[in-house]
């Protein structure tokens, strides 16, 4: 599917979508974060439980969205990229992403995010700076990816309220999972 | 209903027969009554859900005469059913004739007493529905349970945790789906 027609499908997706206000979206998620570093201790901590929630959205957000967006199966991995960061991110996030530097065996990405409606008005302090504000974005990501059996590790390499001038989130390709069945088809 | 829908195709036959000019006439009417008959007759036997791991998320039964498994094990019959969706995907795979990667989607099965009809999501869920013989394709009743009714009432719902197992269902997707069911035109005279 080439990138143009990915486009057109994220903003007919996005024109789908029921929408919420923006500011208060990011002022929830905000206050979300928030409450998260007063009661962990560790930014690390913190960062690690943002993935966690976002891997939970993540996985029920994949059916949402292959119900809602319509699209015909992905033909491979780079493909599925390119409808997340077009399609999906747009349906979701309002906002589409660019998918960049691929590694050579096409099994890592990273997806350029210009605008971050999560991060609004956000401005990290000092003491915060190994925050990974937006962290459930990889969450998200992971979550709904491993659906559809591909098992990545997704982190922000570069993040604008860090100082970076891009918000940047690295895609690699662990292991495409094969089918598993549950317990009860096991031969004993 | 059928038995009337019959008779009234019976008839139609017989008044047609006398004329020989009417030949024509006959066989359309025949196939009208026939597709009649069809309408009227479909039944909604029963639906499984399927997980991608083959756990059975829910399992609805609206009409089953003869249950050859009700006395084993009460999962026995989910695991058949998945098992011969599993296989019956690896084969179809690989008898493809066509796609290189062996993704063929089997839409629908039929017997002679009744047509199962299948929907598999990227995501791994399957929906299988069983309903009489005669019925067009389903497919597209099946993408919809799971668009419009799956999604918004069980997978949005905080409570399901997806790829653990059976999952509490929620009363407000039954409802649903029956009010659903029971509303497509192939169902009318089902129930």
């Amino acid at each position: 599917m080439a990138s143009r027609s990915a486009q057109r499908a994220g903003d007919v997706a996005w024109a789908r979508t029921p929408k919420v206000n923006g500011e208060l979206f990011a002022l929830t998620y905000g206050a979300m974060v928030k409450r998260l570093v007063e009661d962990y201790t560790e930014i690390d901590e913190v960062n690690e439980q943002l993935e966690k929630m976002g891997y939970n959205i993540g996985i029920r957000l994949v059916d949402e969205f292959l119900a809602k967006a319509g699209l015909p199966p992905c033909q491979g991995f780079q493909e599925t990229a390119e409808v997340i960061a077009k399609v999906a991110f747009r349906m979701f996030l309002g906002v589409a992403a660019d998918v960049t530097s691929w590694n050579s065996e096409a099994t890592a990405f990273s997806l350029l995010l210009a605008d971050n409606p999560l991060a609004e008005f956000v401005e990290l302090p000092r003491q915060y700076k190994t925050l990974c504000y937006s962290n459930v974005l990889c969450g998200v990501v992971r979550g709904a990816l491993e659906m559809i059996q591909y098992r990545v590790e997704v982190t922000f390499l570069q993040d604008v309220l860090r100082g970076d001038d891009v918000n940047e989130l690295r895609v690699e390709l662990q292991e495409v999972l094969s089918e598993d069945l549950g317990e009860q088809y096991k031969d004993d | 209903a059928a038995a009337a829908a019959a008779a009234a195709a019976a008839a139609a036959a017989r008044v047609h027969s006398g004329s020989r000019s009417s030949r024509p006439i006959q066989v359309l009417a025949a196939a009208a009554a026939a597709a009649s008959a069809l309408a009227a007759a479909t039944m909604i036997f029963n639906m499984y859900i399927f997980s991608r791991s083959g756990a059975c998320l829910y399992y609805k039964e609206w009409h089953r005469p003869l249950n050859t498994l009700a006395g084993e094990d009460p999962g026995e019959d989910a695991r058949l059913m998945f098992g011969m969706l599993f296989s019956l995907k690896e084969i179809m795979g690989k008898m493809s004739g066509k796609i290189p990667d062996g993704r063929e989607d089997t839409q629908v099965m039929r017997t002679s007493s009744y047509s199962t009809h299948l929907y598999e999501t990227q995501t791994g869920l399957r929906f299988v529905l069983n309903v009489d013989a005669g019925a067009p394709s389903l497919r597209a009743e099946l993408e919809q349970i799971y668009a419009g009714i799956f999604v918004e009432r069980v997978i949005k719902n905080p409570l399901y945790a997806p790829g653990d197992g059976p999952p509490e269902i929620p009363e407000d997707f039954e409802v649903e789906l029956e009010a659903y069911l029971r509303g497509l035109p192939v169902a009318q005279a089902g129930f």
